[in-house]
């Protein structure tokens, strides 16, 4: 049985409206007026490469074609249709807004992500360095090419935190050995706030870049083996929540170990998952957070995919950033279930780089329009995509995470 | 085939052609207007109208078959009826060419979808508004839903949406460029449709692709009223509702009508099943919309004054009905739901684009809007029959001078029984329809366009005569209306 079997029905619920194709957002409080992200480009994947198997009706009539057997998922066209897309999310996001309360989503990201699977499995798929960031999270539990050894070495040596705590704080990859400040600073805010903390000694990455990439079950890699060391590792901490500042950690946490990928991780766990900006937006409610300091900067938020789209987190982060004394907030048109996506989701940073900054400098222009001074996330991966499109747009914006604004406040 | 490939790599660059197997599958759509779509054997995606003069020459030389493709989800069945087939894939041909707010129409390429058409109208001339159809998505584009002479938010008081178009420009088969309507003329914007002699324009409207390519399209834009609202009527039977609607729609003051039975708003939350859900106390077994537009207040009021009144005078001569519900009532909306109405391009207007089964078929008919109740009664009847959920879907076009029924078929894709059942049931009302006097509406190839055509007088000959001398190779949507393909053609 292959991988796409299990997504069957949703390879079939797909009509072919294309109302996956542009932003299409229902405005719940003034339905009078679309607002003004309405009816613009949505799908990176398909805006690049124009066929309509690159949309996510197209990828779902391609899934029926490859489960009735017309299309042999071997077929070396089927990389880069499936490969060269960021797994947004967008283009489910726009298709099941039309019926939000039926309790159905069509799932057009599991399909693609099982149909990435099953084409590794096959003996295809993975452009680029995917492949070797798979067989390094084997070796090395990173993607980054970097040594197990030194993934504490962003910890400052003056920090000594307990073995075990209340709370585990998943640094995440991306903090752990490429956004090493957002790591610290966020350990920062947390200690500021009085929260009983820890992290894991021996932490791994999360799992998402394998399963967002179809490398599942491979001979070089198991994504199963790498979430239950996780799991496992949270738990000798005796933490009851975890905190994560990657939006994809957040998702893998939250979603992946025990709901998507429940059955075939075998990760599932009772941990409360928060990401930061939920923490801290917890933590501003009920005092024990002050923001006293002026940070006088004009700014607009970047909803991170994973944590807007994937997993519907959009107040908190806006929620604190308007906190911060002399934070002005502005929005981008295409915000929210809206945002258009930084690229580099998905395997696409590592599968076709320059591309994946392409799509980053849409975003950094659509930031530039509103005339502010810096563009916040809140992922690591994000900020440091976005940074990649400042650097080669020659772009005057800086890129901040929540949590740096919010620690400069305190 | 490679060399087809190469020569269409060296017309519209490399990365524009495609014949990948994945590519090509990606274009099917087994639903909305036809469930017998098959794959391309190679996509196309030109951007100017030479590419597209020198793929049909190439296609016209090498007798390989064309399908054009807008949006690709238009009645048209967009996708290829045969393999074989070039997908001419029209999307990047997406630009807004001119607005005239005097003479008052856009000129538009086929690419230019609705939801493009209406930011471009409310950014630059927010008192104007396209003709975007009210039962599509706004991906459907402005060229494909008025050449397939489609319905849009305003069909009731203008009509179907190609009486909106005011000139074409279009590729033949065999490479030549035409325009038609004044824009025929170098000199004369395209402000009229017609040029002298006959209405060329209207002969490639409905063709279905199978004349020529539309690489431009001029259509009218219309003004944007100060004032809104709706009025809608229930009923507890079909009956009781065509008769003072059309006595409404005979005043020639409303902007849209449409309606439908109960099953319209339960069944696409209820997948497939069968028996349908029971009415809800909340919906009429049937109604109508009423959507009013005004520039002022008072003259707002006046057409409503106008429907309370027809609705009162046939309260008074209709007998109360059956289970205490009144045979004819006025169905009050919440606000939300008048807002939602008229809230335009409309979410409520692509209904069926958020069913979960994945199956589904709009068998539309065009009938007078007098002997709709018949239709509406039949298409449930028959719908029951083959155990189909019998959504129905009514609209008045052009003030009621014609009715759109459309039957929408709900069934599982992954079924080839259901399949089998969708075909039985197309074929049977087909042949009621025609019988009972209607027209199909996007006729499609196995069943609607060989027993409609077969049954006409001259018609279907002419038409024949015409595609002969138009594409003499027969490359054009080959089988599309009932046409020669591209084997028969010079028969």
């Amino acid at each position: 049985m292959t991988y796409l079997e299990k997504f069957k029905e949703d390879a079939y619920n797909c009509l072919h409206c294309r109302l996956c194709t542009f932003t299409w957002m229902w405005p719940e409080k003034t339905p009078a007026l679309w607002p003004q992200g309405s009816f613009q480009p949505t799908c990176p994947s398909g805006e690049k490469y124009k066929f309509e198997a690159y949309f996510g009706g197209g990828k779902s009539w391609l899934a029926r074609a490859v489960l009735e057997g017309r299309v042999d998922p071997k077929d070396p066209a089927l990389v880069d249709i499936l490969f060269a897309c960021p797994t947004c999310g967008s283009c489910q996001q726009q298709c099941t807004l039309e019926e939000p309360d039926v309790g159905y989503h069509h799932r057009i990201m599991s399909l693609i992500e099982a149909l990435r699977a099953d084409i590794v499995k096959a003996g295809s798929g993975l452009p680029g360095k995917q492949k070797a960031f798979g067989i390094h999270i084997g070796k090395e539990h990173n993607p980054y090419m970097e040594l197990h050894k030194d993934r504490l070495s962003w910890l400052p040596s003056d920090i000594k935190l307990p073995e075990k705590a209340e709370t585990l704080y998943y640094v995440g990859c991306t903090s752990a050995y490429r956004q090493k400040e957002l790591a610290k600073a966020t350990v920062e805010v947390i200690k500021k706030a009085n929260v009983d903390f820890t992290i894991m000694r021996d932490e791994w990455c999360c799992s998402s870049p394998l399963l967002r990439t179809g490398q599942w079950e491979t001979s070089w890699v198991s994504a199963k083996d790498v979430a239950q060391h996780n799991v496992n590792e949270a738990q000798k901490t005796g933490a009851k929540t975890i905190v994560t500042t990657c939006s994809g950690c957040y998702r893998a946490w939250k979603k992946d170990y025990t709901e998507e990928y429940k059955d075939m991780l075998d990760a599932n766990h009772n941990f409360k998952v928060l990401h930061t900006t939920e923490l801290l937006e917890q933590l501003l409610k009920s005092g024990k957070l002050k923001l006293k300091n002026n940070v006088k900067m004009r700014v607009t938020y970047h909803d991170p995919c994973h944590l807007g789209r994937h997993m519907s987190v959009y107040d908190p982060p806006r929620n604190l950033l308007t906190a911060v004394p002399g934070v002005q907030l502005v929005e981008m048109p295409r915000m929210r279930e809206n945002a258009w996506c930084c690229g580099s989701g998905g395997g696409v940073k590592s599968g076709y780089p320059d591309w994946a900054v392409e799509i980053s400098g849409e975003r950094v222009k659509e930031a530039e329009q509103l005339d502010v001074e810096a563009i916040v996330s809140a992922c690591p991966f994000c900020e440091r995509n976005l940074t990649d499109a400042i650097s080669k747009y020659g772009s005057k914006l800086k890129v901040y995470d929540v949590v740096e604004l919010v620690n400069k406040a305190l | 085939m490679e060399k087809i490939v190469t020569a269409l790599e060296k017309i519209v660059g490399s990365e524009n052609v495609s014949n990948a197997k994945p590519i090509c599958e990606a274009y099917v759509t087994k639903a909305i207007m036809d469930i017998s779509s098959k794959p391309p054997a190679i996509v196309v995606r030109p951007v100017t109208v030479e590419e597209v003069q020198a793929v049909l020459k190439l296609a016209n030389e090498s007798k390989i078959p064309v399908v054009p493709h807008s949006g690709g989800l238009s009645g048209g069945e967009a996708t290829p009826t045969r393999e074989g087939s070039i997908l001419l894939d029209l999307r990047r041909m997406n630009k807004i060419i001119e607005v005239n707010i005097d003479a008052r129409y856009m000129i538009v390429e086929p690419g230019v979808t609705s939801a493009q058409a209406w930011r471009f109208m409310q950014e630059n001339y927010p008192n104007y508004r396209p003709g975007i159809p009210d039962g599509a998505p706004p991906s459907a584009t402005i060229v494909g839903d008025h050449l397939d002479r489609g319905f849009h938010f305003l069909s009731t008081r203008y009509g179907p949406a190609a009486d909106a178009v005011l000139g074409l420009e279009v590729v033949l088969p065999t490479g030549e460029i035409v325009r038609t309507g004044a824009g025929a003329l170098p000199t004369a914007k395209w402000f009229y449709r017609w040029m002298f002699g006959p209405d060329l324009t209207g002969l490639f409207l409905g063709s279905q692709g199978t004349l020529g390519v539309v690489t431009k399209m001029a259509v009218k834009i219309f003004p944007m009223p100060k004032f809104r609202d709706v009025v809608a009527f229930g009923a507890s039977e079909w009956k009781y509702l065509i008769e003072p609607c059309l006595e409404v729609l005979k005043t020639e003051s409303i902007d849209l009508a449409q309606g439908g039975n109960y099953h319209l708003a339960t069944t696409r939350r209820a997948r497939y099943k069968w028996p349908p859900p029971p009415k809800p106390n909340v919906l009429p077994t049937v109604w109508m919309n009423f959507e009013l537009g005004a520039d002022s207040i008072e003259e707002l009021q006046n057409v409503k004054n106008k429907i309370y009144e027809i609705l009162k005078k046939y309260q008074s001569q209709y007998v109360w009905g059956k289970e205490g519900e009144a045979n004819l009532f006025e169905w009050k909306l919440d606000v939300r739901s008048i807002v939602s109405r008229l809230t335009k391009p409309n979410r409520i207007s692509v209904p069926y684009a958020g069913h979960k089964g994945g199956g589904l078929l709009f068998i539309t008919w065009y009938v007078p809007w007098k002997e709709a109740d018949k239709f509406c009664e039949k298409a449930e009847k028959l719908m029951s029959k083959y155990r189909v959920s019998p959504v129905v879907w009514l609209a008045a076009v052009d003030h009621g001078r014609q009715g759109l029924v459309m039957p929408i078929v709900l069934f599982d894709p992954k079924s080839p029984e259901e399949l089998k059942t969708v075909e039985a049931l197309d074929k049977e009302m087909t042949e009621q329809f025609l019988s009972m006097g209607g027209i199909p509406y996007r006729p499609n190839l196995t069943v609607h366009a060989p027993i409609a055509m077969s049954k006409s007088l001259g018609y279907y000959d002419l038409l024949k005569r015409i595609k002969r001398v138009v594409d003499p190779n027969g490359i054009m949507h080959p089988g599309r209306l009932g046409l020669p393909t591209t084997e028969e053609g010079k028969a």
